[in-house]
């Protein structure tokens, strides 16, 4: 009696051998089919007659009986003309009209190339037995030529009998292996190994990737059989193993191939596990798994070396850690400041939605600081824990709340934006009532000018709106009252306006901030008449000085001028608005004012030198508008006497 | 006593195990031929069938006078039987073994080409169809499979007919794709050669069909331009000089390569002769073996 043992041990020798016997005989008859010869017979061509020859025979035919009576061609004479006449002439149309009017010479020989072939060889080699099968078949046999594929037959063949002894290692490990903890990985990479059919692979590429896959796939399998206490270690081998769950098992042999893989998962998963400590194993091992299983279809798709890789997909593997963070970062940060934790995990869920190739850019930025912001827009007690003050309270959840709802970019430039910012606060300081009487007036009047001066996009106009804030505020702690009024609207759409003229290069950024300051605080002196024509008087000032200037050739109305006259004639605006608009419509203001101002400047330029010089001039410009507001001027003309003494009465007066 | 019985046993387990093994490896013998005779009768009778289509008998005439050969003709019905035969079973062998696909496709390019040699253009056509490219391994199935539009036109076509201005359209394709192919197969000279013959000819078709000279001479000293390339000067020099081929101490494959040259360039000379073309070869050897007629 054999022992069962021996019996079990006999039986899967047995299977090994029949198996072997059976891949033999599939690996054998590819070769056959593959590899024999074939005999391809070559077709026959035709001799005879060419079609030029047919064709010029026709061509002599239409002509020898062109005057014969009754016409041999009739009734085809003129299609076989109109047949010749073309070049090439249709072949199967000639040989159509040869073949009827020259059937003797249509003959058609034909040549086999084959049988030309066997009469040559038996002409040149007389002993040759052209009879015998194996003799002919020698003469006619194309071979199959070039195997494309890398591995031939005989390793193939090879592999077989590896493949088959793999499968029978698998089975009976314990034979070969005494050490338990060795045997279950033995087990594994043999099981593996065995388990694609290794002669099917016709090229070494694939046949080593398999080899290596099994190995490294084997050992992950029985990782129980050699894990340690280093928590670290068995970290990162979880990691690999949930990664390869999902990946498959081709996602290991990816990691390994190449130097870089392994710094990514060797030198860069324990660099990164130093930094934390041990109890943050736990939350590490999910990360880690995360960007491992984010990486598996890239790594599969590459075909380049490491360094490639990584600049193609450092971004998808920052952002596989940046989403795993996301979902674990609650956790790990548990412990810390709540305010460090909700800025943390708002930047990290912006930098994980955005793509690569924007991730290194002043843009992402833009959107980190954004998101951060509005983060803590969202509950800004956040970052006041420490301040009592209410107000001051209500003022920082203001600005934040103007931030988040402007957002960075719109604000122009991080510096302009702490500079308006911190003006803002020293105003609001200074008169702390303001916000107990509105809170929310800050984010009102900065929320309102930063969405019309940031509508346009030109260089300078953050010092419009800057200035416009700056003026507002003022305007608004010198006078409270214009908290009940539309003010903050009224100030926003001229810092616009403003702002418009800095990007048509009308005014510069400094003329307009001058103007913009001076506008806001313009209220102050008539408050009633400003707010009643809705800040179209200051307006219509600006757009009167704009336009005489323009049609001014001698280009007296510039620089400091400019702003001098705007701000003298928003004086006399508030003093004399209502006199000048009479009732009309405020647009006829804006006329007016043009009308004046360019009689006045066309008076200057005659005088500019005699009794008047440049700084003087917007003291008089403002004079003769007061005057004529007062009705004290008829007529309205350079040439007229009582404009002239008018003209030299003010100029006196300003130069003195 | 206890030691005798102790050796009895271990004999007769040895025994036990030997029996075993024995029958095992019958087994193997077995089960290790099954597939593979499939495949080598099928490549014979394949073989066979396709000789016999390229030419039956030597030296035999049909009632024509004219030199017998399979291709020209329509297959006799034992022909028929051979091919038929020979396809159906490869056809049994796909069908019993679906998860070959290397030798499965070896063997249905197998079948197409038996099928075209037997005049069965559409089911040629249709095996072809059937053919997965990606599992070819060699550089002749993947060259025929690559030019088999081309070569169920040359096949099919009726060579006694004059040629149709569409024919020459589809001859233009032929020339330039089986060229391509040719291009690409220096290391594989039997299907090289083979696939320059057949160029060859449809450029000499061409030629003596065309009713232009202007093109009649471009088809012809195309045609021999390419079909000279795959002459060594070896090839060239013996062409040339030496009239008893018997002196040449080379392979059948070479043999074969010079002495179907001879076909070709007798053709070359009597286009040259009908259509009334003077051209000049960039081959010198071919010049002077075509030669004024």
């Amino acid at each position: 009696m054999i022992s069962t043992e021996a019996a079990g041990l006999v039986l899967s020798i047995a299977q090994g051998v029949v198996k072997l016997g059976g891949k033999i005989d599939r690996l054998m008859a590819e070769k056959d089919a593959v590899t024999s010869d074939y005999i391809i017979p070559m077709p026959q061509v035709r001799r005879g007659p060419g079609g030029v020859e047919k064709k010029n025979e026709l061509k002599a035919l239409l002509q020898n009986t062109e005057d014969q009576i009754p016409d041999p061609l009739s009734p085809n004479r003129d299609e076989i003309k109109d047949l010749l006449l073309q070049d090439p002439s249709d072949p199967a149309q000639v040989g159509k009209w040869y073949k009827q009017f020259f059937p003797e010479k249509d003959i058609q020989p034909i040549i086999e190339p084959d049988t030309e072939f066997v009469k040559a060889l038996q002409s040149a080699f007389p002993s040759m037995d052209l009879e015998d099968e194996s003799t002919r078949y020698a003469a006619f046999c194309i071979s199959a030529g070039r195997d494309e594929r890398e591995i031939g037959y005989p390793f193939r063949a090879a592999m077989v009998v590896v493949d088959v002894l793999a499968e029978f290692g698998a089975e009976n490990t314990t034979l070969f292996v005494h050490d338990d903890n060795v045997r279950p990985i033995v087990q594994s990479v043999l099981k593996r190994f065995s388990n694609p059919d290794l002669d099917t692979f016709t090229s070494w590429s694939p046949l080593l990737r398999s080899a290596l896959s099994a190995t490294l796939n084997g050992v992950l399998d029985s990782k129980e059989s050699w894990q340690g206490e280093n928590q670290w270690v068995n970290a990162v081998l979880n990691a690999l193993a949930t990664a390869r769950e999902e990946a498959g098992d081709d996602y290991l042999l990816g990691l390994f191939q190449g130097k870089g893989y392994r710094l990514l998962i060797s030198e860069g998963l324990s660099e990164a596990a130093s930094l934390l400590d041990d109890e943050d194993a736990g939350h590490f091992e999910q990360i880690a798994g995360d960007i491992l299983k984010q990486a598996a279809p890239l790594v599969q798709a590459n075909q380049h070396n490491f360094r490639e890789f990584f600049q193609e997909h450092w971004g998808d593997l920052f952002r596989a850690g940046l989403g795993s963070l996301e979902k674990h970062g609650p956790d790990i940060l548990k412990d810390d400041s709540p305010l460090l934790r909700v800025t943390l995990m708002a930047m990290i869920k912006e930098l994980s939605n955005t793509p690569n190739t924007d991730l290194i850019s002043h843009e992402t930025l833009y959107n980190l600081a954004d998101s951060a912001i509005s983060a803590v827009a969202v509950n800004p007690d956040l970052v006041t824990p420490d301040v009592d003050s209410p107000w001051m309270k209500t003022l920082i959840g203001s600005v934040i709340k103007t931030a988040a709802d402007q957002g960075v970019r719109k604000l122009f430039s991080k510096k302009s934006f702490e500079s308006m910012v911190n003006d803002s606060l020293k105003v609001f300081s200074d008169h702390s009532e303001l916000l107990v009487k509105k809170p929310g007036l800050l984010q009102e009047l900065t929320g309102n000018i930063l969405k019309q001066v940031s509508a346009i996009e030109s260089f300078g106009t953050e010092a419009v709106a800057t200035a416009a804030v700056e003026g507002a505020l003022n305007a608004v702690a010198e006078n409270p009252k214009l908290l009940d009024t539309n003010y903050a609207e009224l100030v926003s759409g001229f810092a616009g306006k403003l702002a418009r003229l800095v990007a048509d290069k009308s005014l510069t950024k400094i003329q307009a901030s001058d103007i913009a300051a001076a506008g806001a605080e313009a209220v102050l002196l008539n408050p009633d008449i400003f707010i009643k024509y809705e800040n179209k008087l200051t307006e219509a000032v600006v757009d009167a000085v704009l336009e005489a200037a323009e049609d001014n050739d001698a280009n007296l109305l510039y620089g400091a001028t400019l702003v001098d006259l705007v701000l003298q004639l928003i004086d006399t605006v508030s003093c004399y608005g209502l006199a000048m608009v009479d009732g009309g419509p405020v647009d006829a203001l804006m006329g007016k004012l043009k009308e004046v101002l360019t009689a006045g400047l066309t008076k200057a330029e005659a005088e500019l030198g005699r009794q008047l010089d440049l700084p003087a001039l917007p003291a008089v410009l403002s004079g003769l508008v007061a005057a004529t507001a007062r009705g004290e001027l008829s007529e309205i003309d350079p040439n007229d006497q009582k404009f002239k003494d008018l003209f030299s009465d003010l100029a006196l007066r300003a130069v003195a | 006593m206890n030691r005798s019985k102790t050796s009895s046993l271990i004999f007769r387990k040895k025994q036990s195990l030997l029996v075993i093994f024995i029958i095992s490896l019958i087994f193997m013998i077995m089960t290790a031929c099954a597939t593979r005779n499939d495949v080598q009768d099928i490549v014979a009778k394949s073989n066979a069938a396709l000789i016999t289509a390229t030419i039956t008998g030597t030296g035999s005439t049909d009632s024509t006078g004219m030199p017998y050969a399979g291709i020209g003709k329509d297959p006799t019905a034992s022909e028929s039987k051979a091919w038929m035969a020979s396809s159906a079973k490869i056809d049994a062998f796909i069908e019993a073994h679906p998860d070959q696909k290397v030798t499965n496709n070896a063997l249905r390019m197998r079948q197409a080409i038996l099928l075209l040699s037997y005049k069965q253009y559409n089911l040629a056509k249709a095996a072809f169809n059937m053919v997965e490219p990606q599992h070819l391994a060699t550089a002749r199935d993947k060259a025929l499979y690559n030019v088999r539009d081309h070569l169920v036109w040359w096949f099919g076509l009726n060579k006694k007919a004059d040629m149709s201005l569409s024919e020459f359209r589809k001859a233009d394709m032929a020339l330039n794709g089986l060229q391509t192919e040719i291009d690409g197969l220096n290391e594989s000279p039997d299907i090289r050669d083979y696939l320059a013959e057949m160029r060859a000819w449809i450029a000499l078709n061409a030629a003596l069909n065309t009713t232009s000279e202007a093109k009649a001479k471009t088809y012809l000293e195309d045609g021999i331009n390419h079909y000279a390339r795959i002459f060594t000067d070896e090839d060239l020099k013996e062409l040339k000089n030496n009239p008893k081929p018997s002196e040449w101490n080379v392979s059948m494959q070479i043999v074969r390569r010079r002495l179907r040259a001879k076909a070709v360039i007798k053709h070359a000379g009597h286009v040259i002769e009908t259509q009334g073309i003077d051209s000049v070869f960039e081959s010198e050897a071919f010049s002077k073996l075509i030669g004024p007629q």
